[in-house]
């Protein structure tokens, strides 16, 4: 099935039902469902979050081309999911609790028949441990959602984050 | 400066009577009075890491770094120098640069615009003919890093000004950064900015660990093992060479080939890059080190280190490849560090490889790393536990490993290189060498 969408035509319908699927995949991950989640992932799936620096206004892109603080495909998420539940992952074990909250939604345009780009914001509010001190994570993410006859799948997603040097322990909590 | 009877010095005093017995009170991981000594007394005192020479290669190329707490700007100047000051106006204390890097022909102060040459000389004001008569420029400029140096490309500064030379307080160190980074004549290069990230721990225990703990990795680390990332992480200690050089310099090493198999020597690189090196630069203890116990972490006093391992962040899908990684435990409060993070490679490596170098280096240590991420948690207590009424920060932390019979930790009577090797990943002896240095640095006047 594909769709014929331009940026100034987004149906109703269609934005519903990618919100619900970003509020959905911030559900499964908030739920530790993190099996479920992975099952919204393209085989085809690709994560790039950026390392930002401070720079001056004109003096060039603040996320700096070729850098990460993380890289992920499909096979290294799936990695990344068997360490959560190896029953030796420190950092997340136990789990952090979190709330994100997504919003700001914009469907940008169709990238390909089938394949939109979206855009949406996250804060991502976190405890860890026996501890109350919480740290919050926030960014705005550009991905690539895939119409597929079962339901969207995630194939892409460039995580811009607030940060340059991050406030929180790790980034071993899914953005 | 300690005097006898103040808190600071009650401590030290303590420090020193518990490091004879290879203990440590805790109390030194979070601590007002030491943290505030230690700006004076290790960041004001020695040879601090800033950066590679790859990351300013132009004139006027900066970027803005840290001396212990203090900002300062790493510039390249007109005659290629490589220039290091502090980044406050004479004027008012403004600070000048407010962006991470750049390149600037000029520094102006958004104040009351007060220019600086990119060396720090002071230039010129606004009417400056009618406003700073009598100025003599040769007294305002910025405040000049007296002593910058440079080895192997990483730049190196001293704000003391009886500062020892670079290369003789790196010492034996330096030939640990010859046989790392000496291997091709055209070196290495960072990729991309530091990854920077806030860790609830002492920047000690970041510089401790990398300088040779080889003991944790099988603990902390064993989820790795789990999900087949690290093979045989049990049996690691079995092919460890602890390195203590001197001057709390420490390094380690693995026998790649006796750890995983005879296609994992020279750090597991493709024969295509090795051929490419030119070991004939290195002495005959470096090439024997380089074929038995490789360097893998080690630690420049006080807060560098190093990693290079094999790694792949999807083993079967993607391939293994050696990455490169220069950190820094910046201090910035008491219990309080930042970890910032740079990954090299090879110029003579290919952009592909190079590429999966970064990718493979991030997965594992990085703000996202699936082995670092562990060891940010691990290292959260003691920094509490050092403020802690019970049981009281005085309370010994055991530092024994390989202390006085208490484990096999023999020295290698065959290692030719600078300092002492011992043949086990079982001991501590690095990181006593490591805080007898520092120890030794808090104590003087």
């Amino acid at each position: 099935m594909s769709l014929q969408i331009s940026p100034m035509e987004t149906s109703a319908d269609i934005y519903v039902q990618v919100a619900q699927f970003l509020a959905l995949e911030a559900a499964l991950l908030d739920d530790n469902r993190v099996w479920d989640w992975y099952k919204l992932l393209a085989d085809d799936y690709q994560l790039d979050v950026p390392i930002r620096i401070t720079r001056k206004r004109g003096e060039g892109d603040e996320f700096v081309a070729g850098s990460h603080h993380m890289k992920d495909t499909k096979g290294s998420t799936e990695k990344r999911i068997l360490r959560l539940f190896s029953g030796h992952a420190w950092a997340e074990d136990p789990p952090s609790r979190t709330c994100r909250v997504v919003g700001s939604v914009v469907i940008l345009g169709e990238r390909l028949p089938g394949e939109l780009e979206v855009s949406s914001s996250l804060i991502l509010y976190r405890e860890r441990g026996v501890t109350p001190t919480h740290t919050i994570i926030a960014g705005k993410r550009t991905d690539v959602i895939r119409v597929t006859e079962n339901g969207l799948e995630l194939v892409a997603r460039t995580m811009h984050l607030a940060h340059t040097i991050l406030n929180t322990s790790n980034l071993g909590v899914f953005i | 400066m300690a005097t006898n009877g103040s808190d600071l010095g009650v401590l030290l005093q303590l420090c020193e009577k518990e490091l004879e017995s290879s203990m440590l009170p805790a109390a030194v991981f979070s601590n007002d009075e030491v943290f505030a000594a230690e700006m004076k007394n290790i960041f004001g005192r020695n040879w601090v890491f800033l950066g590679h020479v790859s990351e300013i290669p132009n004139t006027g190329d900066y970027v803005l770094r840290r001396i212990g707490l203090d900002p300062v700007i790493v510039v390249r100047d007109d005659s290629g120098e490589i220039i290091v000051m502090s980044n406050y106006c004479r004027h008012r204390g403004t600070e000048l640069c407010q962006s991470d890097q750049g390149n600037a022909e000029t520094f102006t102060c958004p104040y009351h615009g007060w220019i600086y040459k990119k060396n720090g000389d002071w230039l010129s004001a606004p009417h400056v003919s009618q406003a700073y008569k009598e100025l003599d420029p040769k007294q305002w400029g910025l405040a000049k890093v007296p002593h910058v140096g440079v080895h192997q490309g990483m730049i190196f500064a001293n704000v003391s000004p009886d500062a020892k030379p670079l290369l003789e307080e790196l010492g034996g160190a330096a030939w640990f950064l010859d046989a790392l980074f000496g291997l091709h004549p055209d070196g290495m290069r960072v990729m991309g900015p530091p990854d920077r990230w806030r860790v609830q721990t002492d920047w000690k225990s970041g510089a401790e660990q990398f300088g040779g703990d080889n003991y944790h990795v099988e603990s902390a680390h064993i989820s790795l093992d789990d999900i087949g990332i690290l093979q045989s992480a049990r049996e690691m200690y079995k092919i460890n060479a602890q390195y203590a050089v001197g001057n709390g310099h420490i390094f380690t090493g693995h026998n790649f080939v006796k750890w995983f198999g005879a296609d994992w020597d020279m750090w597991g690189y493709p024969k295509d890059l090795v051929d490419k090196f030119d070991l004939t630069v290195l002495d005959q203890a470096q090439r024997d080190m380089l074929a038995s116990e490789t360097p893998v972490v080690g630690t420049i006093f006080p807060n560098m280190s190093y990693l290079r391992f094999p790694g792949s962040p999807d083993p079967g899908v993607q391939p293994f490849a050696t990455y490169t990684s220069i950190r820094q435990w910046q201090p910035v409060a008491p219990g309080v560090m930042e970890l910032w993070s740079w990954q090299f490679t090879w110029n003579a490596a290919s952009d592909e490889y190079s590429e999966q170098c970064y990718v493979a280096g991030q997965n594992a240590f990085s703000a996202s790393g699936m082995f670092e991420q562990d060891d940010t948690v691990v290292w959260e207590g003691v920094a509490k536990l050092a403020r802690s009424v019970f049981p009281g920060g005085d309370i010994a932390l055991n530092y024994q490993l390989g202390f006085e019979g208490m484990s096999e930790n023999p020295i290698d009577p065959h290692w030719k290189g600078p300092g002492v090797s011992r043949l086990s990943g079982i001991g501590e002896q690095n990181q006593r060498s490591f805080y007898q240095r520092w120890l030794r640095e808090m104590q003087a006047s």
